[in-house]
């Protein structure tokens, strides 16, 4: 009853499917660990299991979302092992990107790194999924094999503690936080 | 009586996950509109940057076994 799609005419989608999703699973992962290395072990780990099971990919669902979920369930396998965790406090990743973020963006980059790196694992992932990959609720739940009400409360929480931490305060609000950063940006500049 | 004190006064908030809140909103502070914006335009704009950084080759390589094995052991 034609049980399994023939490989030869499912190859080049799935290899396309598989070569478009690499930039979001490395920035996935660089973002979630905040080590190009490891992020990039995490990519190929994920690329060949995935590469391995092919056969238990269901055709007509998302290649992108089925990758992710095996590059996280890996991470928390090396989690669970090591107790490995982000390792880049002083914001020593921007300098290792190919391209560094612009000399005006670059601060905006290294805060928005070392402030993911203080949040808990499970509003980090379930956040950078919704907020910055922009998969949707479902997808997210489905991804970290949680509910739905649960990643809505991790993201709640993780947006709340993420504008804490950036100091990012209503418009109207002028905070002491924004011109102490002001000057010291000035100083580092000159 | 317990007066457990509420998560949010917890330190580190990964190690207590409160029950699932069914709409996300009911309980839990949230943010005004106009910092949810700025706060998701940055998150993006990093995003974006980690996006933008060049593919390693070795994980384009490894897509070579989905291409038959012409090709795929020549390697320099």
């Amino acid at each position: 009853m034609g049980m399994k799609a023939q490989i030869m005419t499912t190859e080049a989608p799935i290899r396309q499917a598989m070569l478009d999703a690499i930039p979001h699973l490395r920035a996935f992962a660089i973002s979630l660990t905040g080590n190009i290395t490891y992020a990039d072990d995490l990519v190929q780990s994920a690329l060949l299991r995935g590469l391995e099971n092919l056969d238990k990919f269901q055709p007509g669902t998302s290649m992108q979302a089925w990758l992710f979920t095996i590059l996280r369930n890996q991470f928390y396998t090396d989690l669970r092992r090591s107790r490995r965790e982000v390792d880049d406090p002083e914001g020593v990743l921007a300098g290792k990107l190919a391209v560094m973020p612009a000399q005006g963006a670059r601060l905006d980059f290294t805060d928005m790194q070392a402030a993911l790196a203080h949040l808990s694992v499970e509003q980090r992932e379930a956040l950078l999924l919704v907020a910055a990959e922009g998969v949707s609720y479902e997808e997210a739940a489905q991804i970290c094999g949680t509910n739905l009400g649960t990643i809505k409360s991790r993201i709640n929480r993780a947006r709340t503690r993420l504008a804490e931490l950036l100091a990012i305060n209503s418009e109207e609000d002028l905070g002491p936080d924004k011109l102490v950063r002001a000057a010291l940006v000035m100083h580092s500049a000159s | 009586v317990h007066a457990t004190p509420p998560n949010v006064l917890l330190s580190n908030p990964s190690e207590v996950e409160g029950p699932p809140v069914e709409d996300g909103s009911s309980t839990e502070p949230t943010l005004s509109p106009g910092v949810a914006a700025h706060l998701g335009d940055r998150l993006r704009a990093y995003y974006a940057h980690l996006m933008s950084d060049p593919i390693p080759d070795h994980l384009v390589r490894l897509l070579q076994a989905l291409d038959g094995h012409e090709g795929a052991d020549n390697d320099d």
